[in-house]
């Protein structure tokens, strides 16, 4: 059983794919307040794109570590940092490290009698990655 | 004066265990609850700087605040998502007030109610999928050292177990062809068109390939999936290799452990893909409401 780091701030979350939810998705309702970023795409398009060109390194997380990818050609942008939160990719046979969020008040149960994964109880982190 | 501006977070039933103290928000506010019947809201009072008109809309401008919003949005909705079922609005949901909360708690309970019972027990899962590079990426991040050599499993599998791979293998091995005929031939205009239009086949044929693997990869994975919702591949030019696939899943969290053991085992499966993992998140992707 590989335990998770436990990360304590919010920050290991990639930001592109925090963009994909927060700023695209979750429920939209009219406030009085409620600005046009809830109703227009557009906006959030335009935001997604400001934080790209204000963060150059907002995809570096697709960088693959070399040593960990033996026979796969690095990313075009290898050489920048990868993503420091990533995951390496588990060894092959090796049961998958499960970013279960099981905390230990979430609903629903962590463990389960599958045997095909196992969960990482108490890896209470945010999301975390698996990245190849 | 202004009027109070309340930042919305999400929603949650009223019989949720409470928010957490000290949890704070995105101008580093208290974040509290706002309750009506069996609903719950949980929101943050603006400081007057940001509860001006505009005061929001301002600073959304400004990249650095807007990307600390974002991560402390979902802290929040993450934070309550891991104690109870959670319905989370999008950024920047705003309210003049708690009595306008509850007024969206009386007004749209009818949709907010099943919205919580798709949360229940469940997350979002996203994978994203990005073609490898199957052909001879010009510029030198690609040396001839590095292609897609022979050696790891994935690699014999892919190039050994399908025709169309080894085809592919094919072009990658003549990458080091190339190099070596650029080496001998460097100034031959035909010879140089001659290689160029072969690695825009072979890109081509990459993408196809991976096309159809990312469409394998979605409808296997959309099996342990009680929902699914594409998400934009369209990244701009920032992205440097646009993913071919990106989608969330609506995943049983008893199923989360097989659905993630599915994803792995699909890495091996489909080697022209590089699959990116993230999970679990709050069911962003599952939570329109209609009207």
């Amino acid at each position: 059983m590989t335990s998770r780091p436990v990360l304590a701030s919010p920050e290991p979350v990639s930001l592109v794919d925090l963009l994909d939810r927060v700023l695209a998705k979750g429920v939209v309702v009219s406030g009085e307040l409620t600005l046009t970023i809830a109703d227009v795409d557009l906006v959030h398009l335009s935001l997604r794109a400001l934080l790209c060109s204000a963060r150059p390194d907002l995809f570096s997380w697709t960088v693959p570590e070399p040593d960990q990818l033996p026979g796969r050609e690095p990313h075009p942008r290898a050489g920048s940092e990868p993503h420091p939160r990533a995951w390496s990719e588990p060894p092959a046979g090796s049961p998958p490290r499960l970013p279960i969020g099981s905390a230990p008040s979430a609903p629903g149960p962590a463990s389960e009698p599958s045997g095909s994964g196992r969960a990482t109880p108490g890896g209470s982190g945010p999301v975390s990655e698996v990245e190849r | 004066m202004t009027d109070p501006a309340v930042w919305l977070y999400a929603v949650r039933p009223a019989a949720a265990p409470a928010v957490p103290a000290g949890l704070s928000g995105v101008a580093g506010e208290p974040v509290r609850s706002v309750c009506h019947g069996d609903l719950e809201a949980v929101v943050g009072t603006l400081p007057p700087s940001l509860a001006a008109q505009d005061g929001v809309q301002a600073r959304l401008a400004d990249p650095v605040w807007l990307e600390q919003a974002v991560r402390r949005h979902h802290h929040v909705v993450d934070t309550l998502f891991r104690a109870a079922a959670t319905v989370p609005f999008r950024l920047a949901t705003i309210y003049r007030g708690d009595d306008r909360v509850v007024e969206l708690l009386e007004t749209r309970a009818a949709a907010l109610r099943p919205a919580l019972e798709t949360a229940t027990g469940r997350a979002e899962w996203g994978v994203r999928a990005y073609p490898l590079p199957a052909g001879t990426p010009a510029g030198p991040g690609a040396p001839a050292g590095t292609p897609a050599a022979p050696g790891t499993p994935a690699d014999s599998a892919s190039s050994a177990g399908r025709g169309a791979a080894a085809e592919a293998g094919a072009a990658t091995g003549s990458g080091a062809a190339a190099g070596t005929a650029v080496a001998t031939a460097p100034t031959t205009g035909t010879a140089y068109l001659l290689r160029r239009r072969t690695e825009l086949a072979a890109r081509e044929q990459a993408r196809a390939e991976a096309a159809a693997e990312a469409a394998e990869l979605e409808a296997t994975l959309s099996q342990w999936a009680v929902a699914v919702r594409r998400l934009s591949t369209d990244h701009g030019a920032d992205e440097p290799v646009p993913a071919v696939s990106n989608v969330s899943y609506l995943v049983e969290q008893s199923r989360a452990a097989d659905f993630v053991a599915c994803a792995h085992r699909l890495r091996e499966r489909l080697p022209r893909l590089r699959l990116r993992i993230t999970g679990p998140w709050p069911p962003y992707s599952f939570v329109e409401l209609p009207g």
